[in-house]
């Protein structure tokens, strides 16, 4: 009877076997299929240090893509680089990290000799309600980002040295569908920096990435980014961060349109430079981690292609000369697939990685002559 | 004892059949009805989305009155479905979630062809075609794009025209607009120009010929909702069915001082 139930499983034990062997080679065969190596440590050249783009490459699932994209980028001539690192993403159960992801993003971006500005942000499930988006925090959730942030900021250390916290506070649909809370930013950026410089104090924490809006009459769906600024500054937001993310799109007007409060164009940077002088801050620097011009053959607020290609060149130019302005980055380089709508206008490179022509005559704009 | 064995198993699949049978019958009864046909018949109107900042396809005159190409087209498409219609002005970007969100019955915006959409919304036949098309003029002699080689090629500068000509390697002449690519055609300063249809047929003087298939395709469809099939299939064939009595030609006659190409129907 022993000898029968041995015989027995010993033929499945050999129905079963090669399968799970096969499993296992499967297993290990992807493995080696999406690996793709580093390569060497590459430097970008270009005429302009200051000159950079913003990557979407958080929703970028294949390796050589995510290399690929990064290549491009430096040999446009960009040494700096805007990504998205999504909370929800990291840390999609409460204390437990997965940072595969971005390190693949990072290590190719710092391989390619470019310096990455992180952007952190997008709340996980957890962290929130139910029934609300993604961009909804409340204040007792704050201590959960600024662990997160603080974790990333361990993690990246030494790889990457800029943060930016939050993004767009001053519209509502960045702060949860609520209205617009200047103070409980600032709060939230007191707790995220405490915990991020307590772990990492060499990192450059950037507050504000504010949308550049008029603000409406209400005051509901956003707030204008000069007030806003001007708020942050009165609840006590400056010892809070090292720098100041702006966004900087010049919609219809060319780079050198005059700065207006009244209007969204490219120099408005300057107002928001303005109130940070006011605020005694002039010592700091401002990143523009996002900017640019759209071609939309139908979208009332874009150019020609003809004058986004000399409108970028030109406001790269403008960056270069501004003593305060740390970096220009340009919005968006590429989508991992076509959007169908407005914002694949705005991109340098289409999702199958072929250069558009403003991506060529950008790179000829800054690799003429260029040296490391 | 064989033959009652024999005879259970007939009974069996007897029951079996019999029950497929009735659930085949309970499915099609429970087959969600197509409630905008159904209003429709009623003697409601046919809701139409559109983003009236894109002439000649939709635009508001002077009196804040839709009017255009597509504008012109949905009334012909309502008159032969034999409904009144009403317009609905939502943003390019709004204009499928106001169809899924029953705020709309169809979209005619010069809605460009979305394949990551397909599985959510259903698409009508192409009635514009507004992809990268060529432009010679009439006496040029340029048999396909296989001869562009060699050949002085006008584009925007930026364009798609531009980007699909450094793509293939051309001898590219760039312009500030397409308007002045096609110029440059029209005068011989260039031998061809790479466009956009829409353009092209708006743009292009009377001795340019516009010649199709596009080298890029971007048809312009109608988005009907999953949940309305037997509008969508109204919308289909009476689409078909304008096209046959020449009612395309009549349109595009009325809004572009060329004929642009013939959308290619699918297979």
């Amino acid at each position: 009877m022993l000898r029968h139930r041995l015989r027995i499983l010993g033929i499945h034990l050999l129905l079963v076997l090669p399968a799970l062997a096969a499993l296992v080679l499967a297993g290990w065969w992807s493995q080696q299929r999406v690996q793709v190596p580093l390569g060497p440590q590459r430097t970008v050249l270009t005429t302009n240090r200051k000159a950079g783009v913003h990557t979407r490459l958080e929703n970028e699932v294949e390796p050589w893509k995510i290399k690929r994209t990064l290549e491009m980028v430096r040999e446009m001539g960009t040494p700096w680089v805007v990504e998205y690192f999504p909370w929800a993403f990291s840390e999609a159960r409460r204390g437990r990290y997965d940072w595969s992801h971005a390190d693949l993003v990072v290590d190719h971006a710092n391989r390619q000799g470019l310096t990455v500005i992180a952007r952190l942000g997008l709340v996980p499930a957890w962290a929130r309600p139910a029934d609300t988006t993604s961009s909804y925090l409340d204040p007792e959730h704050y201590a959960d980002f600024a662990r997160y942030a603080a974790a990333f900021a361990a993690h990246f250390q030494g790889r990457v040295q800029v943060i930016i916290l939050w993004n767009e506070p001053n519209l509502s649909l960045e702060w949860g569908y609520r209205r617009p809370d200047p103070e409980g930013y600032v709060a939230l950026l007191r707790q995220t920096a405490t915990a991020v410089r307590a772990v990492n104090p060499q990192v450059q924490l950037l507050a504000g990435a504010l949308a550049p809006t008029l603000g409406d009459a209400t005051g509901e769906l956003g707030m204008s980014d000069l007030a806003f600024l001007q708020a942050m500054y009165d609840a006590g937001a400056a010892p809070y961060f090292d720098a100041l993310a702006a966004h900087s799109y010049g919609l219809t007007f060319p780079p050198d349109d005059p700065p207006d409060a009244e209007v969204i164009n490219f120099r408005r940077v300057e107002l928001l430079r303005q109130v940070m002088v006011a605020n005694g801050d002039a010592a700091k620097p401002v990143f523009i981690t996002e900017a640019g011009w759209n071609d939309h053959p139908r979208w009332t607020r874009a150019v020609r292609p003809a004058q986004r290609i000399r409108y970028t060149i030109e406001a790269y130019e403008m960056a270069k000369q501004w003593p305060w302005v740390q970096s220009l980055s340009m919005w968006a380089f590429r989508y991992p697939w076509p959007e169908h709508n407005v914002r694949d206008y705005y991109t340098f490179v289409t999702p199958d990685l072929q250069p558009k022509p403003i991506y060529l005559e950008v790179q000829r704009a800054l690799t003429a002559g260029a040296g490391p | 004892m064989k033959r009652l064995l024999t005879d259970r198993r007939w009974l069996w699949m007897g029951v079996l059949g019999g029950a497929l049978l009735a659930g085949l019958v309970v499915r099609g009864w429970l087959r969600p009805q197509d409630a905008t046909w159904a209003r429709l018949q009623g003697g409601g109107a046919l809701r139409v989305a559109l983003d009236p900042s894109f002439p000649p396809f939709e635009s508001l005159d002077a009196q804040g009155q839709v009017q255009g190409f597509d504008v012109d087209l949905a009334r012909a498409l309502a008159q032969r479905l034999g409904v009144p219609v009403t317009f609905r002005a939502i943003a390019f970007d709004g204009l499928v979630d106001a169809v899924l969100a029953d705020k709309a019955d169809v979209v005619i915006s010069a809605f460009p062809l979305d394949p990551r959409l397909s599985q959510d919304v259903h698409y009508s036949p192409p009635y514009f075609e507004a992809g990268l098309i060529w432009v010679t003029r009439s006496d040029s002699g340029i048999a396909s794009p296989a001869a562009f080689a060699g050949l002085r090629v006008a584009v925007e500068w930026g364009s798609e025209g531009d980007a699909w000509a450094r793509a293939q390697g051309l001898t590219i002449d760039r312009h500030e607009s397409a308007g002045a690519a096609l110029q440059a055609v029209a005068v011989g300063e260039a031998d061809v120009a790479l466009v956009d249809a829409v353009t092209a047929a708006l743009d292009a003087p009377k001795h340019l010929r516009l010649h199709s298939p596009p080298l890029v395709s971007e048809p312009y469809v109608m988005v009907v909702s999953p949940a309305a099939p037997k509008l969508a299939q109204m919308v289909d064939e009476t689409l078909l069915a304008l096209r046959t009595v020449g009612v395309w030609e009549q349109l595009t006659q009325r809004y572009f001082p060329t004929q642009p190409p013939r959308p290619e129907l699918p297979d």
